[in-house]
């Protein structure tokens, strides 16, 4: 191979390498961007009262209305759940018992979040497993256009290419 | 008669048919609704009874049905059921205890309002809204038939009336509550 020739494989590799360098870094992006995301970064991870109440407020359904929670409604259901949410919460209750404590006079529809157990749980487990089996579906459908027989070049394309890069 | 008289008057006695047939038709009342208590026990309600006749608590009354009512005076169709559960009350008064409970309301105006209707029964206030909660009513009148081993057996959201509660608590003792 000529002097060119190698110049231009170098130049080649380089860009490939470049290429991987800007995925590394996307893929780090995301990384970071998800876990930021999901509350990694966030504070020393106990949250405090008031953050407790609002979030489980902001989870309970309001059941005299529809589609509000009882963080955003005013009406007296509504207001009684969020006092008896702060009870709970200054009695020491965890979150889940709470949870629990309302869907035992109200029943899971009362919560605007599906739950993370039983035939639920699919709600959340569903879309995590369609993006998996994209992800695998792309990596198998792009290695293999990757591992794909090439077109032998023949002399005589070499010559050609040559011929190009020297002038 | 001109063909678009006659669609006019078929039009008008079909109007007239429907009014009668909606006006006549019964009011929704007893209606039973789904809850997560059903077969469970009941949650407790603790307290002095507002009309007389010292503390009461769902525990104390094991040993007869109780129809636990959430109301409210300033609600229209708690007024309308009040003299049914005086009915009811009264007719069945070997089997059955109501026991009122004011939703969202003042203690005395609530006990007042029981009482001015002839209601003889406790009626225990609920001045935090918790009994609500725990019992998961989501507007008045709310209804539950308690067993007398003190198991949830049905609850009614909107009025009732003496007749539908009769039927109600005799299918609930011929099923062995």
């Amino acid at each position: 191979m000529t002097a060119v020739g190698r110049a231009g494989v170098q130049r080649a590799s380089l860009r490939l390498g470049s290429s991987r360098l800007v995925w590394a870094i996307l893929v780090v992006l995301l990384g970071v961007g998800l876990a930021i995301g999901s509350g990694l970064g966030s504070g020393n991870g106990k949250p405090t009262r008031a953050q407790r109440i609002a979030h489980l407020d902001s989870i309970i359904g309001c059941p005299s209305c529809t589609d509000l929670s009882v963080g955003d409604s005013s009406a007296a259901t509504a207001v009684a759940i969020r006092h008896f949410v702060a009870a709970r919460v200054d009695a020491g209750a965890s979150d889940k018992a709470i949870e629990t404590g309302v869907e035992a006079g109200y029943g899971a529809s009362i919560l605007l979040v599906p739950p993370r157990s039983g035939l639920g749980s699919l709600v959340w487990i569903l879309p995590l497993v369609a993006v998996l089996l994209g992800s695998l579906g792309l990596i198998f459908v792009l290695s293999r256009r990757r591992r794909g027989p090439r077109a032998a070049s023949s002399e005589a394309d070499r010559a050609l290419v040559e011929d190009a890069l020297r002038r | 008669m001109s063909p678009i008289r006659l669609a006019a008057a078929g039009v008008a006695v079909a109007a007239v048919a429907l009014i009668a047939v909606f006006a006549s038709s019964p009011s929704a009342a007893n209606v039973q609704a789904e809850t997560p208590l059903i077969g469970k026990v009941a949650p407790t309600i603790s307290g002095g009874s507002l009309t007389g006749g010292g503390h009461v608590s769902m525990t104390s009354l094991r040993g007869r049905f109780v129809l636990v009512n959430f109301f409210a005076s300033w609600c229209g169709p708690c007024q309308a059921e009040a003299g049914q559960l005086d009915a009811f009350a009264e007719a069945n008064k070997s089997d059955v205890v109501v026991l009122g409970v004011p939703y969202q309301d003042q203690p005395s105006v609530a006990a007042r309002f029981v009482t001015q209707h002839g209601g003889d029964y406790p009626v225990v206030a609920d001045p935090t809204g918790m009994d609500a909660v725990h019992w998961g009513v989501r507007s008045p009148p709310t209804s539950f038939l308690v067993a007398p081993n003190g198991t949830v057996v049905t609850k009614l959201v909107g009025q009732v009336t003496a007749t539908g509660l009769d039927r109600l608590l005799a299918l609930a003792q011929t099923r062995g509550y």
